[in-house]
C-alpha cells in the first residue's frame, strides 16, 4: 500500500467504520441474526429468498437501491466533513497529485467506504445470474459503479477547489424559488435524520410487506398486523420529536409569518403524508392481491392520523423526551385496545379530531418551558 | 396605533409585564431597561412569538381576535437568531419574499444594503454570528410592515452596518410610515433620526417624554 492510500485509508475508511460501528452491528443482526432466529429458516435459504424478492419485485428493487443512495450519501458527507475539519487540512497537499492519480486514490477509497454494500451485491448478483435475473443484476452493477465513480469525482473537487460549495453533495440541496415550509423538515431529515429515518421506514414496510403477504382467503386477519405496524408508527415518534426541537430553535421566525391557522396545520398534514409515502406504497402494492381495498385505506387513515397526532401532541409543550415516550407507550396500549375491540375506524377519527383541536388552541399559546428561566 | 390593554405576562406565577393601557404612535421607540427587566418578552409579546393575557393590537387589529391579519402588519428580528443550518441565505429571502409577497427589487435593493451577495448561497450553516444577525435584519425588512420590531439589532454586527441600518429604519419610517421598537444597549442617540424612549422598569412600560 502506498502512504497516500495508507494516510487515505486511515483518515476516512478506519473512522467511518468506527464511528459508525453501532450501525453495522445492528445492520448485521437485522440481517443476519434476529431474522434467523425469528423465521428459523435456514440461512442461505433466507438470503437467497431475500434476494429473488429484490429482483423480482420492482417496489422492494427500487427501496434497496434508495437504502444505498442515503448509505452512500452518508459515506460522502463523512468525508467531505473530514475534509473540512482542521485536523485534516493537510490533505488538500493531495492537489498537488495528477488528477487521474487523484480520482484513481479516490475511487478506491470510495470503494473501500462502500466494501459491505459491494460485499452483499457480490453475493446478488451470481444469485441473480443464477436466477437468469440479468437486468437487475445489470443495474445493480451500473448504480454502484456509477455510486462510487460520482463520490470520486466529488472528493477529487472538494481538494482541487476547497472553500467552494459542493452543492451535489447533500440530497434535495434544491435552491427553488418556492419553497413551502414543510420542505424545511424533509431537508432537516435528508442532512441529519437519514438514518433513523431510514430505520423506522425498514421496520415498518418490512413488517407490512411480510406480514400481510401472509394473509389468504382462509386466514385473513389484521389484528396482530396492525398492532406490529403501529409500533414503527409510533417509532416515527422519535423523529417528530426531533423535528418540534429543531422547530422551536430554528424555525420559530414561522411563528411571526401571516399565515392561517389551516394553512400552518395543512404544512404538517403535507409533511406527515410525504414521510408517509414508503408506508402508502408498500400497501398500495399488496392491494388487492393480499389486502382487501378497505383495509388498506384503513392502513393508510390510520398511519396518517397517528403521526398526526403525535405531532399535534407536541404543541400542548415540548415534553421531556421520556415524558413522550410514557405517552405513546400510553397510546400504544389504546391501539392495542381498539384492534382487539375492532374499533380501529373510531379511533382514527378520534386521532384526527383531536389533532385539530390540540393544534388549534395549542399553536399561539405554545411556549418552550425553557424560557421560564430566562425570562427576557 | 399600537395599542395595549388589560396586558399582562407571567413566568411561575410571578409577572414579568403588566399593562393596564398603553397607546404608542407611529414612531420610532427605542426600548430602553435593565438586563432581566424583559425586554425581549415585551417584543416578543408584540411579535406573537409568545402567549399572554389581555390585548395587543396594531392598528386596531387584534392579534388574538385576528392573528393573520396581525401577522402581516408585524415583522420581528430576534437578538440572537438560529436558522437551519442547511438553508441558503437565500432561500430564507425567497422564503419570506413569497410569503409576505414582495417585490424581487425590494430584496435586491437589502441585499445591496446589506453587502450580502457574497455569502447568500452558502448554508447558513457557514455564517458568523454577524452574518445571521444581517440575515434575520434583512428578513424583517422584507415586505411592507406596519410594525417591526427589532431586539439588539445592533449586537454583533460590524461597524459599517450599525452605521447604515438608522439609515434603513430612517427610510422605511418616511416611505411606508413603519413604526420601529428596537431593544439596544448601544446609543441611537447620534443618529439623525427622531427616536422616542419607552422604559421598562419593574414589569411596567412607560414612554420618557
Amino acid at each position: 500500500m502506498t502512504i497516500s492510500r495508507s494516510i487515505l485509508v486511515r483518515s476516512f475508511v478506519k473512522p467511518f467504520y468506527q464511528r459508525h460501528a453501532g450501525l453495522f452491528v445492528m445492520v448485521f443482526v437485522l440481517m443476519f441474526g434476529i431474522v434467523n432466529i425469528l423465521d428459523r429458516a435456514k440461512f442461505t435459504d433466507y438470503h437467497f429468498f431475500l434476494i429473488k424478492g429484490l429482483l423480482t419485485n420492482p417496489f422492494l428493487f427500487v427501496l434497496v437501491l434508495f437504502l444505498w443512495l442515503l448509505y452512500i450519501k452518508k459515506t460522502e458527507q463523512f468525508t467531505l466533513n473530514t475534509l473540512l475539519s482542521p485536523e485534516y487540512s493537510f490533505l488538500h497537499i493531495l492537489s498537488v497529485l495528477e488528477q487521474k492519480k487523484l480520482y484513481y486514490l479516490m475511487t478506491g477509497m470510495q470503494s473501500l467506504l462502500l466494501l459491505p454494500v459491494l460485499i452483499y451485491a457480490a453475493i446478488i448478483i451470481p444469485t441473480g445470474i443464477y436466477l437468469h435475473a440479468y437486468t437487475g443484476c445489470l443495474i445493480i452493477v451500473i448504480y454502484l459503479a456509477a455510486g462510487i465513480l460520482i463520490s470520486a469525482r466529488i472528493y477529487v473537487t472538494a481538494i482541487l477547489k476547497p472553500g467552494k460549495p459542493i452543492r451535489f453533495g447533500s440530497i434535495l440541496s434544491l435552491n427553488l424559488k418556492s419553497m413551502p415550509y414543510w420542505s424545511f423538515f424533509i431537508r432537516f431529515i435528508a442532512e441529519n435524520k437519514k438514518l433513523l429515518f431510514a430505520g423506522i421506514k425498514i421496520y415498518s414496510c418490512v413488517i407490512l410487506y411480510e406480514m400481510i403477504r401472509n394473509q389468504t382467503r382462509i386466514v385473513y386477519d389484521l389484528r396482530m398486523i396492525l398492532i406490529f405496524y403501529s409500533l414503527g408508527l409510533l417509532g416515527h415518534g422519535l423523529l417528530i420529536y426531533q423535528l418540534r426541537e429543531m422547530e422551536e430553535t430554528r424555525l420559530s421566525f414561522y411563528r411571526t409569518i401571516p399565515l392561517s391557522l389551516l394553512k400552518r396545520f395543512m404544512q404538517y398534514g403535507m409533511l406527515y403524508f410525504i414521510l408517509l409515502i414508503p408506508e402508502f406504497v408498500t400497501i398500495a402494492a399488496l392491494t388487492p392481491a393480499y389486502l382487501h381495498a378497505g383495509d388498506a385505506i384503513l392502513f393508510i387513515t390510520f398511519s396518517f392520523t397517528l403521526v398526526l397526532f403525535l405531532n399535534s401532541l407536541l404543541f400542548i409543550q415540548i415534553f421531556r423526551s421520556k415524558d413522550y415516550f410514557k405517552i405513546i407507550l400510553c397510546v400504544f396500549f389504546l391501539i392495542y385496545f381498539c384492534v382487539l375491540s375492532k374499533t380501529v375506524g373510531w379511533f382514527c377519527f378520534g386521532l384526527f379530531l383531536s389533532s385539530i383541536l390540540i393544534f388549534v388552541i395549542g399553536y399561539y399559546q405554545f411556549e418552550k418551558k425553557k424560557l421560564l428561566s430566562h425570562q427576557a | 396605533m399600537l395599542q395595549f390593554d388589560g396586558v399582562s405576562k407571567k413566568y411561575n406565577q410571578q409577572p414579568v409585564i403588566e399593562i393596564s393601557h398603553l397607546k404608542l404612535e407611529r414612531n420610532i421607540y427605542w426600548l430602553q431597561g435593565k438586563n432581566g427587566s424583559g425586554k425581549t418578552t415585551f417584543l416578543s409579546m408584540i411579535g406573537g412569538l409568545i402567549p399572554f393575557r389581555g390585548n395587543i393590537s396594531v392598528d386596531g387589529v387584534n392579534l388574538h381576535e385576528q392573528p393573520l391579519y396581525y401577522r402581516r402588519l408585524v415583522h420581528f428580528a430576534e437578538a440572537e437568531p438560529l436558522y437551519p443550518e442547511f438553508l441558503t441565505g437565500f432561500e430564507l429571502i425567497n422564503f419570506y419574499q413569497e410569503v409576505r409577497k414582495a417585490a424581487t427589487a425590494q430584496t435586491d435593493m437589502l441585499i445591496n444594503f446589506f453587502k450580502m451577495h457574497s455569502f447568500l448561497r452558502q448554508p447558513t450553516g457557514t455564517y458568523s454570528s454577524g452574518m445571521i444577525k444581517k440575515l434575520s435584519l434583512l428578513l424583517a425588512f422584507i415586505g411592507k410592515p406596519s410594525l417591526v420590531l427589532l431586539d439588539e439589532p445592533l449586537a454583533t454586527l460590524d461597524e459599517a452596518s450599525v452605521q447604515m441600518l438608522p439609515d434603513l429604519i430612517g427610510a422605511y419610517h418616511k416611505e411606508f410610515k413603519t413604526c420601529f421598537i428596537f431593544s439596544s444597549h448601544q446609543s441611537f442617540n447620534n443618529y439623525p433620526l427622531t427616536i422616542h424612549k419607552i422604559l421598562i422598569s419593574e414589569n411596567s412600560i412607560q414612554e420618557i417624554p
